[in-house]
């Protein structure tokens, strides 16, 4: 890599990593797996900057991102998940504690690929042909995949505000 | 729910919240360059005196792993992505040969190729040699930057038991359901394949994708193998046959790779040579000065010096320094070689970024000097922490940064060493 190419890497970084960690975050539930995936997908953006167009990184690394809390799922980390994740410094519960805690736990109900596609389509907003590159599938499956995961996250609400007005009942 | 609801949804999960990243980008710079390097470890250059051993190894007629089943000698928990570096030198050499006959043949037919690996699979970065396969293998990512996204494979595999043509029909699948065989009229026997696979094996939907295949007998029954896999469900490939099967007969199979050597051009001397030429040079500028036998000398990574741990990088990864205590006028000095490998020589030549790049100028005051077309001098100051001058000469030609300087010993003043004499002492070490 030449130090122009470097210099551009570092600035790339330093833009998309905050962003990034939300994404790889809402996927995973965990600010410390977020991190972890995040900063092994840079690595491995690094080793491939030299080949990488800056117009076509964002995609590229969206994919590395997708994938690397995916592969976490599969080799275990689910197990140890924490349904009430750690925030990072200085983050407050600005709706309340309780609507943060209801939108967390639903997400921790939905399977890693139903979770990582509604992250893409509804807080990337990509659409479902992106979707479908990044996780390796046709687009009947982001199709599919987004129904489910949304009738899924639908249902859980719901029993949830029913569980809340019964307490309050 | 519909999407204001998601996003308000997955709002509430962050909660105004502003990540604050664990790793700086020095941190990840430096691991993406460790990975590199364990990459070119992997394929890099080396002796082909073991090639001919190689081909002429006792063929097993072994059958290639099932490609829906791991690779990962490691088993699925060392799953990284990361590259292994289990090869001899001439399985290096050969696999570096065929990365690059590789790259150049999907180029022309106008595929990227990045790095890639499936699930449960290490991530070798370039051809490796697999003992179970009794071959080379290769995975990457092709047309990365386009629409059409496809996972190549190839696997350049030694002639077994097994008669090549009915070993060529049993590695493409051939009468297998889904699977169309052709043998070509070419040069060499050829057949070509057209079919679908499922890919994304975790994933219910079992989505069908096309492939495409080319399979050539080459020199003393060798087989390559070639594979086009269509990667993110548009469900068409355009590249054909035709194009692969040209791929696959650009691998210089039987052929001795580049001797590293003369590719290099340029080896640095031995350690001890170097420690030798440092302690002279010192001696020779300072007639009279006390310095360290070089018996006594030894090089250390930079990350393992005190220095480093306080924050003075002398150059990049891969920099090693070694230190000579001299007492030099009764001002008590430690002079330091620093040496740094280029990771690629040709980039920027000998110009001043990639020069004060290599010099680590972020951290310090430095004046650039073009010596030459490919050499370049830093003066390098370091003014807060050890403070003292250090040169260092980049030759870009040569594909190494060699750099003396100097600090005090129980002082936190510069010391009393100029940089002619240092620019010296360089001089001599080369």
């Amino acid at each position: 890599m030449t130090p122009h190419q470097e210099r551009e890497f570092r600035e790339y970084v330093q833009a998309r990593r905050p962003a990034l960690l939300r994404t790889a975050y809402l996927m995973c539930g965990d600010w410390h797996r977020a991190e972890d995936a995040v900063q092994s997908s840079m690595i491995k953006l690094y080793a491939a900057w030299s080949k990488t167009k800056l117009e076509t990184a964002d995609a590229y690394t969206r994919r590395i991102v997708t994938n690397a809390v995916i592969d976490q799922y599969r080799r275990g980390w689910f197990r140890r998940e924490r349904s009430y994740a750690e925030l990072p410094e200085g983050a407050a519960d600005a709706d309340g504690p309780e609507e943060r805690l209801a939108a967390v736990a639903a997400l921790a109900k939905l399977p890693p690929r139903q979770r990582a596609t509604l992250v893409l389509r509804f807080w990337e907003d990509l659409p479902v042909d992106e979707t479908a590159r990044i996780m390796r599938c046709s687009t009947g499956t982001v199709k599919s995949q987004t129904a489910r995961g949304l009738q899924t996250l639908r249902d859980l609400l719901e029993k949830s505000d029913l569980a809340d007005q019964g307490a309050r009942s | 729910m519909n999407p204001d609801d998601m996003r308000r949804l997955f709002d509430h999960a962050l909660d105004g919240a502003t990540p604050v990243p664990a790793s700086s980008t020095d941190e990840t710079v430096a691991a993406g360059k460790r990975l590199v390097r364990r990459r070119r470890a992997a394929t890099g250059a080396g002796a082909a005196a073991a090639i001919a051993a190689l081909a002429a190894a006792a063929a097993t007629p072994l059958a290639l792993p099932d490609r829906t089943q791991s690779t990962d000698p490691a088993g699925p928990e060392a799953y990284s992505c990361e590259a292994y570096g289990d090869q001899s030198d001439a399985q290096t050499a050969v696999g570096s040969m065929y990365d690059q006959a590789v790259d150049t043949a999907m180029a022309a037919i106008g595929a990227t190729l990045v790095s890639y690996c499936g699930e449960d699979e290490s991530e070798h970065g370039g051809f490796y040699f697999d003992a179970e396969a009794d071959g080379y293998r290769y995975q990457a990512l092709a047309f990365f930057d386009s629409e059409e996204q496809a996972i190549l494979r190839v696997d350049v595999l030694e002639p077994n038991a097994v008669a090549a043509p009915l070993r060529m029909e049993n590695l493409a699948g051939c009468g297998g359901p889904d699977v169309g065989c052709a043998w070509e009229e070419a040069a060499v026997p050829l057949l070509v394949v057209q079919k679908t696979r499922t890919a994304a094996a975790d994933d219910a939907e079992g989505d069908q994708v096309p492939v495409l295949g080319a399979l050539a007998e080459l020199e003393d029954g060798v087989i390559v193998h070639i594979e086009l896999e269509e990667a993110y469900g548009t469900g068409a490939l355009s590249t054909t046959t035709e194009q692969l099967a040209e791929v696959a007969l650009a691998i210089p199979v039987g052929q001795d790779p580049p001797d590293s050597e003369g590719a290099g051009g340029y080896t640095l001397p031995a350690d001890a040579d170097l420690v030798q030429a440092f302690v002279d040079g010192i001696a020779e500028q300072y007639p009279g000065a006390e310095v360290a036998a070089a018996s006594e000398i030894a090089f250390t990574a930079q990350e393992e010096t005190e220095a480093y741990a306080e924050g003075y990088h002398y150059g990049n990864d891969g920099t090693r320094v070694a230190y000579a205590d001299a007492t030099v006028d009764g001002e008590r000095v430690r002079f330091f070689l620093q040496l740094t490998p280029i990771d690629a020589p040709e980039d920027g030549g000998a110009t001043q970024e990639p020069a004060e790049h290599y010099a680590n100028c972020l951290q310090f005051e430095c004046e650039y000097t073009q010596l030459d077309a490919s050499t370049g001098l830093v003066h390098r100051d370091s003014v807060t922490v050890r403070p003292g001058p250090t040169s260092i000469e980049h030759r870009a030609a040569d594909g190494w940064v060699v750099g003396v300087g100097a600090e005090s010993r129980g002082s936190t003043e510069a010391p009393s060493i100029d940089f002619d004499a240092l620019d010296a002492i360089v001089h001599t070490v080369r």
